[in-house]
């Protein structure tokens, strides 16, 4: 039995949406904005962890100059390096808006290329990461070096551990979008991904500035 | 004051990567965001390889209403960058340490900010959005507050 579309199913708030919902947004964003006021919380417990952490220590190595028993040691951070790597990330949350505004007007091909070019800056940033903990390592911070270790690794390792996690997903939405041939129909989809992709932006942009820029 | 910015961001890096080899790692990764600059806010369109069908060709349209041009998230980017460079520019500035506390800390919001708004687009979506992400950074701040008052913290 077949039933005749209603007058408020064709004014649903997006095409792919399905049905209406009672708030007339679509369930999907509504539940990645919820997602993204957790993670809120989420990093909001690491960055103070490591806020009332890091000057803990009960041995170097130190995120500044520091000095135990009487011997000077060089702070760990190399501020032109992570600048950079910031600059990295910041134009990879510009491609991100704009593969979606490349999808908003039917342009698939842009939407392929800056998807590509936010995931390739991604990557950039995350081999940065890489090389910057392998920098620390060698100076020897650990994860159990002290308490400026383990607050640090934690909270930087789970900011990469999302930015992997966007990365994937950016690749295989190329790959899905290019492959079944996306128009503007289904540009939420690549919206929901920029909301995580710009998340995962804003979180670095307190990250450099609190633990990097600000050290007291 | 632009010029003596300049030349202290340019005096700042040579003398790095002369101090460690290791910056040079550097250069491909800032002349790979120039080069993303430079494609984006290129004149010309760029060709890439044309499908043999032509119905596969897109036919495209302009932005929904209420988003903004590819132009203005561009200008939104540069400036970013630019309050970035900024920060930076301050972190090697010789600057009381409540001062630079203070501008970091505001340059800081005032990205973060932008980027909730232009690029989440919630300067142009609905109200219940922007209520949700407020209500978790409340939450965030309230959490900063207690935990920080009452365990002490070295930044305050």
């Amino acid at each position: 039995m077949q039933h005749a579309p209603t007058a408020d199913v064709q004014h649903a708030p997006t095409i792919d949406a399905g049905h209406e919902t009672s708030t007339g947004i679509d369930n999907r964003k509504l539940l990645m904005w919820l997602f993204l006021a957790s993670e809120c919380l989420f990093f909001g417990g690491l960055i103070g962890t490591y806020l009332l952490y890091r000057n803990s220590g009960v041995a170097p190595p130190c995120p500044q100059d520091c000095v135990f028993d009487g011997v000077m040691y060089q702070g760990l951070f190399d501020i032109p390096f992570t600048s950079i790597s910031t600059f990295v990330l910041l134009m990879s949350s510009v491609s991100m808006v704009l593969a979606l505004a490349a999808i908003q007007r039917n342009d698939r091909r842009g939407l392929g290329i800056w998807l590509l070019a936010t995931a390739l800056l991604g990557v950039t940033f995350l081999a940065g990461q890489a090389f910057e903990f392998t920098a620390f390592y060698n100076e020897g911070l650990t994860l159990n070096a002290n308490l400026f270790g383990t607050t640090f690794f934690v909270l930087t390792g789970f900011h990469g551990a999302h930015v992997s996690v966007g990365v994937l997903m950016l690749v295989s939405m190329y790959i899905v979008s290019q492959r079944n041939g996306w128009t503007k129909e289904h540009s939420l989809n690549v919206e929901l991904l920029g909301l995580y992709w710009h998340f995962v932006d804003i979180v670095w942009i307190v990250i450099f500035t609190l633990v990097y820029l600000i050290q007291t | 004051m632009i010029v003596d910015l300049a030349t202290l961001v340019l005096a700042t890096g040579t003398k790095a990567v002369f101090q460690n080899p290791a910056y040079l790692l550097g250069v491909p990764l800032v002349a790979l965001g120039a080069l993303v600059l430079a494609i984006a806010l290129s004149p010309f369109e760029l060709r890439w390889p044309q499908p043999i069908n032509e119905a596969d060709l897109d036919v495209l349209e302009d932005p929904p209403e209420g988003h903004p041009e590819a132009a203005e998230y561009i200008k939104v980017g540069i400036f970013l960058a630019a309050v970035t460079a900024l920060e930076v520019a301050l972190y090697y500035m010789d600057l009381a340490d409540g001062a630079l506390l203070g501008m970091l800390l505001a340059l800081s919001a005032l990205k973060f900010v932008i980027v909730v708004l232009w690029f989440m687009h919630l300067k142009f979506d609905n109200k219940l959005f922007s209520i949700m992400f407020t209500g978790g950074l409340v939450l965030v701040a309230g959490l900063f507050t207690i935990v920080l008052a009452t365990l002490g913290s070295s930044l305050v």
